[in-house]
C-alpha cells in the first residue's frame, strides 16, 4: 500500500512538467504559424472575450494539430526531403541522370500538401529522368507515385488483390484513390 | 590495370570451359548467375535495406539497358576495384551493389508479351559486363512496374573488402 503511494507522489511531478512543455509547444507552434501567415496588427480594441472562447479556443481534434504535434514536423521532413531531391544536380546516380526538375517538384510538394495529417508514411526519392516519386507503405499495402514535369502522376499500387497501374492529371482522383485503397 | 589483366584470364578460362564442355556461348547468362549493379547513390536503399525503384533507374536519353556485372564469374575484388574506380570517375561515393539472379530478372513479366533478359556484353575494362535491355518504350507507370519488380527481386549488399 504505502509503494504505490509513494509511485503516485514521485509521478506528480512529471506530469506537470509534462503539461508545461506541452504548453511551451503550443506557444511555440502557435508563434511559427503566425510567422508563416500574414497577420494583421493586433487591434485590443477587438478584444471580446467570451466564456465560450475561454473554455473551448479550438476544436478538441484540431488542437493536437495546432500544438506542433508529431504530424506537423513528418511534414516539415517531407517537405524539406523533397525541395532536399529538387538540389541534386545532373548525373546523382552514376548513370548519367538528369537534375530534378523544378515542375515536377512543386507537383510533389502540392500533392503532398494533401496528405498533411499523414506525412509519415511518405517517402521521397528521384528518378533518372529528372522527376520526383513519392512512396507510402500502409500495412502490406505500397503505392509509388511518380510527378512529371507536366504535372501527370504515374502511379503503381501494390494492394493485396495484386498490383495496379495507371496515371492521372488529377490529383484530388489520386488522393481518392489512395485514401479508399489504404487510409 | 593489373585488376582488368586478371580478370581477362579468368574470363578466357571460363570461355574455355563453357564452350568445349558446356557447349554454349560464354555470353550467355544463365539462369543461376548472380549478376550486379553497382550503386552510387544513397537513396536508392531503404532504411531497411531493400532498394528502391531507382536503383534501377531508367533513363532512355542516355542507355538502352542497365549495366550489370556478372558477379558470380567475375572475383569480389575486381567486382569492388570497378565500383570504386567507376566511383572516382563520376566523382561519386561507390556504395556497394545490387545482386539479382539472371533467373529473377527473366521472371520479370509486365503486363504485355515483353520479359526482361540479362545478355553478356564484355568490354575492354570489363569482361563480365552484362546489360538488362531496357523495356520497348512504353507510358511511365508501365517503366514504373518493371524497375518495382527488378528492385523488389534484388537486394543490397554494401561495399566492404572482400574476405
Amino acid at each position: 500500500m504505502n509503494t504505490v503511494t509513494m509511485t503516485l507522489d514521485a509521478r506528480a511531478p512529471l506530469a506537470t512538467t509534462a503539461e508545461y512543455v506541452r504548453i511551451l509547444h503550443g506557444i511555440l507552434s502557435g508563434t511559427r504559424a503566425a510567422g508563416a501567415v500574414e497577420i494583421e496588427p493586433f487591434n485590443h480594441d477587438l478584444l471580446v472575450v467570451d466564456d465560450q472562447s475561454i473554455e473551448t479556443p479550438f476544436d478538441a481534434r484540431s488542437t493536437p494539430s495546432m500544438q506542433g504535434t508529431p504530424s506537423d514536423e513528418a511534414f516539415d521532413q517531407l517537405r524539406t526531403s523533397i525541395k532536399a531531391v529538387g538540389t541534386l544536380g545532373a548525373d546523382w546516380d552514376g548513370y548519367g541522370a538528369e537534375p530534378i526538375s523544378q515542375q515536377s517538384i512543386d507537383h510533389a510538394l502540392l500533392f503532398a500538401a494533401l496528405y498533411k495529417d499523414k506525412a509519415e508514411s511518405f517517402q521521397a526519392s528521384p528518378d533518372s529522368d529528372g522527376t520526383i516519386s513519392l512512396e507510402t507503405h500502409w500495412g502490406s499495402n505500397e503505392a509509388h507515385l511518380n510527378f512529371s514535369r507536366a504535372g501527370e502522376i504515374a502511379y503503381v499500387l501494390q494492394t493485396v488483390s495484386g498490383r495496379h497501374r495507371g496515371r492521372t492529371f488529377d490529383s484530388t482522383a489520386m488522393k481518392d484513390l489512395l485514401d479508399v485503397l489504404y487510409f | 590495370m593489373f585488376s582488368t589483366f586478371k580478370a581477362w584470364i579468368r574470363y578466357f578460362g571460363f570461355a574455355i570451359q563453357t564452350i568445349i564442355f558446356d557447349r554454349r556461348s560464354p555470353g550467355r547468362v544463365i539462369d543461376d548467375e548472380d549478376v550486379a549493379r553497382e550503386i552510387f547513390y544513397s537513396g536508392c536503399v531503404k532504411a531497411d535495406g531493400k532498394l528502391r525503384r531507382n536503383a534501377f533507374g531508367l533513363n532512355r536519353k542516355k542507355d538502352s539497358a542497365w549495366s550489370v556485372n556478372r558477379a558470380s564469374l567475375a572475383a569480389p575484388k575486381f567486382l569492388r576495384f570497378l565500383g570504386l574506380k567507376h566511383g572516382r570517375q563520376r566523382n561519386l561515393k561507390y556504395y556497394g551493389s545490387a545482386h539479382i539472379s539472371a533467373r529473377a530478372i527473366r521472371d520479370v513479366v509486365p503486363a504485355d508479351n515483353w520479359s526482361a533478359d540479362v545478355i553478356g556484353s564484355l568490354n575492354c575494362e570489363n569482361p563480365f559486363h552484362a546489360d538488362i535491355p531496357y523495356p520497348p518504350s512504353h507510358q511511365k507507370d508501365y517503366e514504373m512496374d518493371v524497375q518495382l519488380q527488378l528492385a523488389e527481386a534484388a537486394f543490397f549488399q554494401p561495399e566492404r573488402e572482400p574476405s
